[in-house]
């Protein structure tokens, strides 16, 4: 693990930036200083202290070269291009003192370099390889767009967390206004959306305006991402302050977190269903509630008026009965309870009608008629603009009485008689 | 009636629709959903309603398709005179 960073005076606890690495892919628990620096890899919020700096530029030294081998599996001739530029550049930050000069190299190159595309990502590659402390938090920020091309979206966007925290105001803003000129504007999403967070946060500049744009078009990826930091962020506080408190902050915290969640959960859902909705264009919750209520008792009165007329029609039909009606049945059964009515009295239809005379089944068209127009001429409910039929409910279910009452009353049918239309048949 | 809950986020001030209300229409779509009737438990999300709510809307759907394919089907059969066929016209629409 140190190999690659030799002239670095670690601590003991190499060890953890093994782990701290895939852990930035993955939750990963690890050693006494990991806590510590957790928040930095984590995704969303970070809360690093100064004195985590050091161990910080190891873990993303060793990052480099596993960066770089990813992106030589992509194929992509940056990474040639990384490595001769790896070495020229991979010695120089190393230490604090040179941090802040080489920002502000960094930053020059970066303004320099910001119409080259490619090989501007390759350059930001090498910084991040290198950064000493808030040095490579600067740098890491921008690589957070090639870094969500490698699949380092978690890593990339806490980096960019972190950088926030301890970047320069103006780096930051120069940094960020580079990033958004690279053609990797489409592949970045959370990257882009950690990235912008903190320059917008951290810098006036130009470039954290655009960002502040992207911010709130990926805010509910970052929110995501900051959900699961704040977790991170809070076993971290937890730990290190330690006590009675931090539970108590810890458990409001997650109740928050989890009542936010289930209200995205709900707002989706809410959306779906906005959608479904023909001709829904309200968007407060209460309003658009009513009127899938509404949309759903329309939709299901149609339903039943199709099985039912479609019942009749093909009973109607010289060639006698067809399979709807025992479909009917079996589809009321797993449908609307009205329907369920429906279909039954359809399907007891179908056996009478049957037997009924050609004068009975027009009458009983006729009186399908009629309710029809009689609904129509009721336009009473709002259910009526989804679909041409004005439905009534009382007035479908008067019908359904008097359609199949006069048939009953001629046949004596008795299974007919067994459901509730049953009482109005009289 | 007003459930005053003591959290920041209701929105209680600007559009007044409280989480009573919404409560109140949950219950209401949960009422006009088929399984309801047969399992009515109160603690039941908003969120599955919503969920149930969709997947009936789209299960109505694909039946309204399925409908108007065999009315047109029926339509076709049958003479254009009839009483019978103005009506699958009306359904039709």
């Amino acid at each position: 693990m140190n190999q690659y960073v030799p002239d670095w005076n670690l601590e003991a606890d190499t060890t953890d930036f093994g782990g701290i690495l895939p852990m930035a892919n993955q939750k990963n628990p690890m050693g006494p200083d990991s806590e510590l620096e957790e928040p930095l890899w984590r995704d969303g919020l970070v809360v690093m202290h100064g004195q985590h700096h050091p161990r910080a530029s190891p873990t993303i030294a060793k990052l480099e070269p596993e960066q770089r081998q990813r992106e030589q599996s992509l194929g992509r001739s940056i990474s040639s291009i990384q490595d001769d530029a790896t070495a020229s550049w991979y010695p120089s930050p190393l230490h604090d003192s040179l941090e802040k000069e080489f920002c502000s190299e960094f930053f020059s190159e970066m303004a320099g370099i910001d119409g080259l595309g490619p090989s501007n990502m390759s350059t930001i590659d090498r910084y991040v390889g290198f950064g000493e402390t808030s040095a490579s938090n600067v740098l890491t920020a921008p690589r957070n767009s090639t870094l969500h091309l490698q699949e380092n979206n978690t890593m990339s966007s806490s980096i960019c967390e972190k950088s926030q925290l301890h970047a320069q105001g103006d780096a930051a803003g120069v940094a960020g206004a580079s990033v958004p000129k690279h053609a990797f504007e489409t592949a970045l999403t959370s990257s882009s959306g950690g990235a912008c967070f903190s320059f917008g946060r951290t810098g006036d500049q130009g470039g954290s305006s655009q960002c502040q744009k992207r911010k709130q078009r990926d805010v509910q990826v970052a929110e995501y991402q900051s959900e699961e930091a704040e977790f991170e962020s809070i076993e971290a506080k937890k730990a290190a302050q330690g006590s009675i408190s931090t539970r108590r902050t810890r458990a409001a915290e997650v109740h928050n977190l989890s009542e936010r969640r289930r209200r995205d959960r709900i707002n989706e859902k809410m959306k779906a269903l906005q959608e479904l909705i023909p001709h829904c264009n309200k968007t407060d919750k209460a309003s658009m509630l009513d009127e899938a209520i509404e949309y759903l008792k329309s939709l299901q009165l149609q339903v039943q008026m199709m099985w039912m007329g479609g019942s009749m029609a093909q009973m109607m039909l010289p060639g006698g009965q067809q399979s709807m009606p025992g479909m009917a049945v079996g589809v009321g059964h797993a449908c609307v309870p009205l329907m369920h009515h429906a279909l039954q009295s359809s399907s007891t239809t179908s056996q009478t009608l049957s037997c009924t005379s050609p004068a009975l089944q027009a009458a009983m068209f006729r009186n399908l008629m009629q309710s029809v127009h009689l609904q129509e001429s009721h336009a009473s409910s709002s259910s009526s603009s989804y679909l041409g039929l004005h439905h009534v409910q009382p007035h479908f279910q008067a019908m359904n009485r008097y359609a199949f009452g006069s048939h009953m009353l001629q046949q004596n049918h008795p299974t007919a008689c067994e459901n509730t239309h049953k009482s109005g048949s009289g | 009636m007003s459930s005053r809950r003591p959290r920041s986020w209701q929105s209680s001030s600007a559009s007044r629709i409280t989480d009573e209300q919404i409560n109140d229409l949950v219950s209401k779509l949960q009422a006009v959903l088929p399984e309801a009737r047969i399992r009515r438990s109160d603690r039941v999300s908003a969120a599955k309603v919503l969920q149930e709510t969709c997947n009936y809307i789209r299960s109505l759907h694909r039946e309204v398709d399925d409908l108007s394919e065999r009315l047109s089907e029926l339509l076709a059969s049958t003479e254009s005179s009839s009483a019978q066929a103005a009506v699958i016209r009306s359904l039709l629409m």
